[in-house]
């Protein structure tokens, strides 16, 4: 009985990270929401293409008790916020899980009234692309030097 | 004359020029259209080609393993032209590269060769599917840079601005040489027909106006005749003289608008016979002696060069006695005459210094009922003109100003 105990756990982890290999981060559409909740912390992290990204880490009150939750909002060149931990936002973005953390790939951040836009509804990353998308960069800046797995 | 001219500009210039350029616009846009289509085709031709070969691939490189098809696909991905792959392991993606930081179009659909428009810009997708081990599915997703297609579409719209710019200019410069052309030329000859047109509608006037004429003529005449008989039964009364000489003066007022009026429709045949300048300027101040005097008008009389011209007297004197006349109704007090023959040139300039002649009626002064008097029917010129057209000469208005009226008469 203990041994058929221990298989199935074994079995179960196994199938957690196979689950968790085939977990792609891309943007959604079907899967955008929004959550409010406390800054805990907010940090630079190497993301698509080994890029600077900024990460917000947010305390979110759920019906199942708090969960944290990791914001992936923009390049670090493009984000524009004053925001400080303890600081109350809301965030719509599309939901996926990286290694079984939940996370939110940002579409636009309200703070203090006002509303932040890092990505089109598609998911088009506005620090990208032409024309009205058209910041900083544009379209294929350093792309080959960005190349990577992610 | 103007509205016409308008009218041929508009429909001879401006709307053909239109429809060329409406032409040229659905040319470059055929043309356009038939280079898009045929890009495309390539295209299309060369995804099948690189679709069976991911096929191929895939289904080698998965039997060897989900990390050696990923590695082949991280080769891959460092082509310059593919800005995504993503690759699909039955309905879940297990595998992306994107040059947009997460975003991957992504449909449910399975269409095998795809343009998207992106806010990135078109993107040529092409779906390769295939089998690994033991009978998985993979759907390999790969979109090529297809923006080439948008630049080549603005260039041509902006090849088709330049030509369509360069044409307008050269139809524009065209346009201008016809119009000034049209001015000089076409417009000249229509201005002759017309003028023509208009002397003959005159002739016709003037015979009806001289037949009229020589009708009233005697009636007058016997009314002349009438009253100079009765003005020996007139008394020395002052009223009865002043009213004696007021119907005289009107009398010969009508007889000389109606000696106008015949003299219209008259042909003019010169003779042409040596004439004395000197002899000519002494009989012609006799003739006006009394009527200058009585007028109190200051009267000069200048020659120079040659003694003799080829000339007709008659008519020369009844072209000053008229421009004398035309003077005399502006009020002139001076006015001197300058008869000049030098080698073949024969010119005689009247000058007065009446109130003028308005700007606004000199360019048609020469032409019948054309006047700024009270007195007169205004054709005193008109037939002046005629006098001097039948001497093979030109008259000429060369200063119209009050106070320096100057008219110069220049003769063959």
């Amino acid at each position: 009985m203990k041994k058929i105990a221990i298989t199935l756990y074994i079995l179960f982890l196994l199938s957690v990270t196979v689950f968790a290999e085939q977990q792609v981060k891309y943007f959604q559409v079907d899967k955008v929401k929004t959550i409010r909740g406390e800054i805990i912390d907010i940090k630079t992290e190497k993301s698509y293409h080994k890029s600077d990204f900024i990460v917000i880490y947010l305390k979110v009150k759920e019906k199942t008790g708090e969960e944290i939750y990791r914001v992936e909002v923009s390049p670090e060149w493009f984000f524009a916020m004053d925001l400080m931990k303890g600081g109350k936002v809301e965030v719509t973005g599309s939901y996926c899980t990286v290694d079984g953390q939940n996370s939110m790939m940002t579409q636009s951040i309200t703070f203090q009234g006002e509303k932040y836009e890092f990505r089109d509804k598609y998911g088009f990353p506005l620090w990208r692309g032409k024309g009205k998308y058209m910041k900083q960069g544009n379209r294929g800046q350093g792309k080959r030097k960005r190349r990577g797995r992610h | 004359m103007k509205l016409k001219s308008k009218k041929r500009i508009l429909f001879f210039l401006i709307i053909p020029f239109l429809l060329i350029l409406v032409s040229i616009f659905y040319l470059n846009k055929f043309n356009k259209n038939q280079i898009k289509s045929k890009f495309q085709e390539v295209t299309f031709a060369e995804g099948i080609t690189i679709q069976n070969l991911m096929e191929i691939s895939g289904f080698h490189l998965a039997e060897e393993g989900e990390e050696s098809l990923k590695a082949f696909l991280d080769r891959l991905y460092t082509n310059e032209s593919i800005v995504y792959i993503g690759l699909f392991k039955g309905d879940q993606l297990v595998y992306l590269l994107s040059d947009f930081e997460g975003y991957f179009p992504v449909t449910r659909d399975q269409e095998e060769f795809r343009i998207l428009d992106t806010p990135a810009g078109k993107i040529f997708e092409i779906t390769s599917q295939f089998e690994g081990n033991p009978d998985i599915r993979y759907r390999l997703h790969i979109g090529f840079d297809y923006e080439f297609l948008t630049a080549f579409e603005s260039a041509a719209s902006r090849n088709f601005l330049i030509v369509a710019g360069l044409f307008s200019l050269v139809v524009l410069f065209i346009m201008v040489l016809i119009i000034y052309f049209d001015r000089k030329f076409f417009q000249k000859e229509l201005e002759l027909v017309e003028e023509k047109q208009e002397k003959e509608r005159f002739k016709e006037l003037s015979l009806l106006t001289s037949e009229i004429a020589h009708e009233i003529k005697n009636p007058l005449n016997s009314i002349y005749l009438s009253f100079n008989t009765l003005e020996k039964y007139c008394t020395k009364d002052k009223d009865a003289l002043f009213y004696r000489d007021a119907i005289k003066g009107e009398i010969k007022r009508i007889s000389a608008i109606l000696q106008d009026y015949s003299d219209l429709s008259k042909d003019i045949r010169p003779e042409i016979k040596d004439l004395d300048i000197k002899d000519f300027i002494d009989e012609f101040r006799l003739i006006m002696e009394e009527e200058f005097k009585s007028r109190d008008i200051d009267f000069r009389m200048e020659k120079q060069g040659k003694e003799i011209v080829r000339t007709d007297k008659n008519l020369l004197k009844q072209i000053l006695l008229n421009l004398i006349k035309n003077a005399l109704e502006a009020d002139a007090t001076e006015i001197t005459v300058h008869i000049a023959a030098i080698e073949k040139r024969f010119t005689v300039e009247i000058n007065d210094n009446g109130k003028g002649i308005d700007e606004k009626i000199k360019p048609s002064i020469f032409k019948p009922y054309i006047s700024s008097k009270t007195k007169g029917m205004g054709l005193g010129l008109h037939i002046t003109r005629r006098l001097v057209q039948a001497l093979n000469g030109e008259i000429e208005l060369v200063s119209h100003t009050p106070g320096n009226t100057v008219f110069r008469v220049t003769l063959g």
